[in-house]
């Protein structure tokens, strides 16, 4: 079976330019993002690559919209949205961005089941109606989770919940998925599943965004983005 | 789920979270009960006022009374009907002009009469009564033969003595009116001669009648019924007097029923001998076509009707407006308090959302969706929360209130109010959650501006504080209506500190934090015990604050407020027994010895009022100095030398010598006293050894000046003697009654100002205690949150050091002394807050400050004991109960946990 997602037809761009990105903690500042300038495509699937502690999930959080970065610009379709309001950058974010954290039960909620999940993701996207319920049961089939389609999240399996996660960020088919470390709480075959969905997705126009040190990720990815203390080492 | 409507979603979703909902509830009744116990109280506080004024006094009147004198006073010759029909109609005409309002009680009637002959027709000498009908008269008499079914009337004891009658028999009684034949009647019975004993409350307003006064004589009591004693009074031309009263039915009798009452009464006590003129003088002038309103006086019956419940009820009315200016301000901090709470119940709300917020903010859903999100998740508890508080706020209006009754009006304020109140929670709640979310959202490298790092919750309650108390220019402390006059506590005195509290409070808090976190790697000196208690109230100092400052702000409220109360009430007695100068004092007819009855209880004082020392026009009290010093009123809390012992100096030097003397004023030591004795001018050498700035007995309003009694006498008798006395003043009289000592005015300490005088106050800090009662409960919840949060790490602690040979004793003792730390220092700041505060507004505690002496603190030394004895039983049973929690874990479970 495979995963039939409709083209998109205005396929997103996410391109950030010199930016810097630093914490404050208790022994000082830490400049997790240090210039660092990417551009990630319509279509392509880009890895951002890197050891622990290196700026990747905070690089997917700043491409994401989620963050904000102290220097440099971002810009989503061409326009810059560095400054832009809360309220446009949620906006964008509800409209065109799906989002997956790591862990995969930080991304469902508990009180809703599978097929919940997915009508959700429409809905926050103003999409209802039958094709979403449709386009949910076909997604769930998909990754695996045709029976699991009443079950909550913590009647699933670590698999099953990131599969489910990975349903609900691009449920009512979004421009942009960023995913931090999807594979990293799966097995091999789970993974192998959740990388073959995010392939399909860039065939079909998304812009995929994921981090990983997974060499089968990786291996798998149209573009990687090397990254170490904070600065990209190369693409 | 998703299916389902969000109103019905939503009170499911808490369902999974019931610490939540259980949070939300509490902090919901909490502020339900804040809110609502403000109008239940004061309602409640007017209904003690109305209570305790009703209960002054005799009950069968309170409501109304109604009499008519001189019946038959100017009846023709023998028996006259028309006196008997006017007789008659009085009951009808009062009946139907009162009628039957909610609250009066049945009328109650009764006839009297003085000074009638009683004889047995064979006897010589009468024995002489008064004619008594009274509904109910023979149930509160001690009787002593005959049948309440037999006819006839009822002698005293006494007067069957002495006319040698007895039941059965049969007597002729005479009026005063000559030329009246006597009427011939049997003796139904003879009871108990309420002269010769205590006659009950039934008699309360009858004691004029029953007990001589003065120069007055009264006579046993003859009792018949009402058709009897009209038919003495028609056949022998008699003063009756015809008086009907109703008494008020105080149970459940709110103010606002008795205003109506009282409104319906004075509209009768206007209309009412209108109506009863009218009635007797159309009947007069059928008996006499054109007879006047003079020839009616003349024939007797004048009506009066008077009430004394509009009194009350002004009273009471009037300590009802007065009581808001303070509770308003007490209920208004408690809401606030109330809110922080709900603020922080959804701040729980959003601790335990974190991960679904996080994925919703991740979803672009905005932080005003999650604040309506928790809002209708809180709908269900909170409603619940507020239903329960509302009748908590009741509860403890009625445990610890003045009264457990309120008004209809007080119910439908305090359900609006309580309403209003949750609606504002509720806002509380959506408007807490959202700036959770909404800075969950923002970025946490931003720096955060100047304004969230500005300490608020100091600044602006201390600030308030500080421009309330800059504000007032003096507090405001008597009031004058035609309700009287009554003490109100100044609002500075509740709001300043209330204010100040809370930022004291926070302050407070802020440097817990501050100061744990510096000396967190220190104590590594300390034994085992000690380390790992130190290690835990370092370990999570904010929670270690909140628990300091949850106990800390009870205590100084609790413990200020009580501070507060004692001191009005003490300056205030004091002020009264230093205008009397003793509990008692009895002006007597002339010199008289101490009864046996009150020796060591009263002394003998001769007082001269205005001779001059010098140029000053004095009060000279001469004294027998041991005896006196003994009874004479004196509070070493007062600011001087004890004038006990001062008075103890007042030796008899002997004749010739100066008059030893103290005086409250100032003089030279060598002065002279200029009076007037037997038309001479008398010149009295005066030695003044001590000149205290305050003296008991300035009745008359010149200062005081005691002196030997002994030796006054050697320069003059003339003057008032009094006894001033200890005790109680009944006691006091009836001891002077049985010795026979003729006495007049009986000037009494407690009776200077009202008793209902300082009841505001008095209702003010027992709501303000009520609240502090609540906030000693929230406490203890923060004490349970507290033992809670920390409830993990503890086992791990317990698991860990048991492996390394720590006994479970020194568990336990790091657990008390953790928490003994913790709320010790919450207490200790709390009784510095309020001392403190004490010390600053102490001025403002004297209710009338024209009057000496200054105010008066009375520490609440026994309630702090208790407050401490409390908090230590409770942190016992809390330590324990945590080791014994910590205890239950499986050692296995708890490290593979960690």
């Amino acid at each position: 079976m495979t995963l039939d997602l409709p083209v998109l037809e205005e396929p997103a761009t996410v391109e950030l330019t010199d930016v810097v990105r630093t914490y404050s903690g208790a022994t000082g500042g830490v400049r997790a993002l240090d210039g660092v300038s990417a551009r990630f495509e319509a279509g392509v699937f880009t890895v951002v690559a890197g050891p622990s502690g290196s700026g990747k999930s905070t690089l997917l959080r700043v491409a994401a919209l989620l963050d904000k970065p102290q220097e440099g610009l971002v810009g989503f379709n061409g326009r810059d949205v560095t400054r832009t309001s809360a309220r446009r950058r949620r906006a964008l974010r509800r409209r065109h961005i799906g989002y997956m954290f790591q862990q995969p039960a930080d991304n469902l909620l508990d009180y809703l089941d599978a097929r919940e999940h997915v009508r959700l993701g429409g809905r926050l996207r103003a999409k209802t109606g039958g094709d979403v319920n449709a386009g949910a049961v076909d997604t769930l089939q998909f990754l695996g989770l045709a029976d699991r389609l009443t079950h909550r999240p913590v009647q699933l399996s670590g698999g099953e919940q990131q599969r489910l996660a990975f349903a609900f960020a691009v449920a009512g088919g979004p421009q942009l998925l960023v995913a931090d470390e999807p594979t990293a709480a799966l097995d091999h075959a789970a993974g192998a599943r959740v990388l073959e969905a995010l392939v399909a997705l860039a065939r079909r126009g998304l812009t995929v965004v994921a981090s990983s040190h997974d060499p089968v990720v990786i291996e798998a990815a149209d573009r990687v983005v090397r990254i170490t203390h904070g600065r990209v080492e190369g693409v | 789920m998703l299916s389902l409507a969000p109103w019905r979603r939503a009170p499911l979703l808490l369902w999974r979270r019931r610490s939540v909902a259980v949070v939300l509830a509490v902090a919901a009744a909490v502020l339900a009960a804040a809110a609502a116990s403000g109008p239940l109280f004061v309602s409640a506080a007017t209904d003690a006022t109305l209570a305790g004024q009703l209960a002054k006094g005799c009950q069968q009147g309170v409501g109304l009374t109604s009499s008519a004198v001189d019946l038959f006073h100017g009846s023709a010759s023998g028996p006259d009907p028309l006196a008997q029909q006017m007789f008659d109609l009085h009951s009808s005409v009062r009946s139907k002009v009162v009628g039957t309002p909610a609250h009066l009680q049945a009328p109650v009637r009764q006839l009297y009469s003085m000074h009638l002959a009683v004889s047995k027709p064979d006897a010589s000498a009468p024995a002489y009564v008064t004619v008594m009908a009274k509904d109910g008269a023979l149930d509160n008499v001690a009787i002593l033969s005959g049948s309440k079914t037999s006819p006839g009337v009822w002698l005293a004891d006494t007067t069957a003595a002495a006319a040698r009658a007895k039941a059965g028999d049969t007597i002729s009684i005479s009026g005063d009116t000559p030329g009246l034949p006597p009427v011939t009647l049997p003796v139904a019975g003879t009871f108990r001669d309420l002269q010769q004993v205590v006659a009950g409350p039934y008699w309360c307003d009858d004691l004029s009648v029953i007990y001589a006064s003065g120069n007055s004589p009264r006579f046993p009591l003859m009792l018949a019924d009402t058709q009897t004693a009209g038919r003495l009074g028609a056949a022998l031309h008699l003063d009756l007097t015809d008086i009907t009263s109703w008494g008020i039915d105080r149970k459940g009798l709110d103010v606002d029923e008795a205003t109506v009452l009282s409104n319906h009464l004075n509209d009768v006590t206007n209309t009412l001998p209108q109506a009863m003129s009218d009635a007797r003088l159309a009947a007069f002038q059928r008996a006499h076509p054109g007879a006047t309103m003079d020839e009616l006086v003349a024939f007797g019956g004048r009506e009066q009707t008077q009430t004394r419940f509009d009194l009350a009820t002004k009273r009471a009315q009037f300590v009802s407006d007065v009581l808001p200016s303070t509770i308003l301000p007490i209920t208004i901090a408690a809401i606030a308090v109330a809110l922080l709470l709900v603020g922080g119940s959804a701040s729980f709300w959003f601790e335990r959302r974190r991960r679904e917020v996080d994925v919703l903010l991740a979803h672009g859903v905005s932080p005003a969706a999650l604040g309506l999100k928790a809002v209708l998740e809180s709908v269900v508890p909170v409603l619940a929360g507020a239903i329960g508080g509302y009748f908590l706020g009741g509860l403890l209006v009625a445990t610890l209130g003045p009264s457990e009754v309120v008004s209809a009006r007080a119910v439908r304020q305090a359900v609006v109010v309580t309403g209003g109140a949750t609606l504002v929670g509720a806002l509380c709640i959506a408007l807490v959650a959202a700036m959770r979310c909404s800075a969950r959202e923002r970025l946490s490298t931003q720096h955060r501006s100047w304004l969230r790092k500005f300490p608020w919750d100091v600044v602006i309650p201390g600030a308030a504080a500080g421009v309330v108390a800059a504000a007032s220019s003096s507090g405001a402390l008597a009031t004058n209506t035609e309700g009287g006059a009554v003490a109100r506590i100044d609002p500075v005195v509740l709001i300043v500190p209330l204010l100040g509290f809370l930022a004291a409070t926070a302050l407070l808090g802020r440097l817990v934090v501050v100061f744990l976190r510096r000396v967190r790697t220190r104590g590594d000196r300390l034994p085992n015990v000690g380390w790992l208690a130190w290690r835990r109230v370092t370990g999570m100092p904010a929670a270690c604050a909140l628990l300091i400052g949850a106990v800390a702000l009870p205590t100084a409220v609790g413990v200020y407020g009580a501070t507060v109360n004692a001191s009005v009430h003490r300056t205030l007695d004091d002020q009264n027994h230093l205008l009397i100068g003793a509990d008692v004092v009895v002006d007597l007819a002339g010199p008289a010895k101490v009864p046996p009855s009150l020796q060591g209880k009263a002394s003998l004082v001769l007082r001269r009022d205005h001779p001059a020392l010098n140029d000053t026009l004095v009060s000279v009290v001469g004294v027998t100095p041991d005896d006196f010093a003994k009874n004479v009123f004196w509070d070493d809390a007062v600011a001087g030398p004890s004038v006990p012992n001062l008075i103890r100096q007042l030796t008899d030097e002997g004749p010739g010598k100066p008059l030893r003397a103290i005086f409250s004023g100032s003089a030279p030591s060598n002065s002279t006293l200029h009076f007037v004795e037997d038309s001479s001018k008398v010149d009295v050498p005066v030695n003044v050894v001590a000149t205290p700035e305050l003296l008991p007995g300035a009745q008359a309003g010149y200062p005081v000046m005691f002196v030997n009694l002994t030796a006054l006498k050697r320069f003059g008798t003339h003057g008032t003697y009094e006894f001033w006395a200890r005790g109680n003043p009944t006691d006091i009289t009836a001891a002077l009654n049985t010795a026979g000592i003729e006495y007049g005015h009986v000037g009494v300490a407690n009776d200077v100002t009202d008793g209902s005088y300082v009841q505001p106050v008095s209702y003010t800090f027992s709501f303000l205690t009520a609240l502090v009662t609540l906030a000693a409960t929230v406490a203890a919840g923060a004490l349970l949150l507290y033992l809670d949060a920390r409830a993990r790490s503890r086992r791990l602690a317990l698991v860990l050091t048991r492996r390394m040979g720590l006994r479970k004793s020194a568990h336990l003792g790091s657990i008390v002394i953790e928490l003994a730390v913790t709320m010790m220092v919450g207490i200790a700041a709390g009784v510095g807050l309020a001392v403190i505060a004490t010390e600053a507004l102490r001025s403002r505690f004297n209710v009338d400050p024209g009057i000496p002496p200054s105010t008066v603190l009375a520490w609440p030394l026994v309630a702090v004991l208790i407050d401490a004895v409390v908090v230590l039983v409770v942190l016992v049973i809390a330590s324990f109960a945590a080791h014994v929690a910590s205890e239950r874990a499986k050692p296995a479970e708890v490290l593979r946990d960690a």
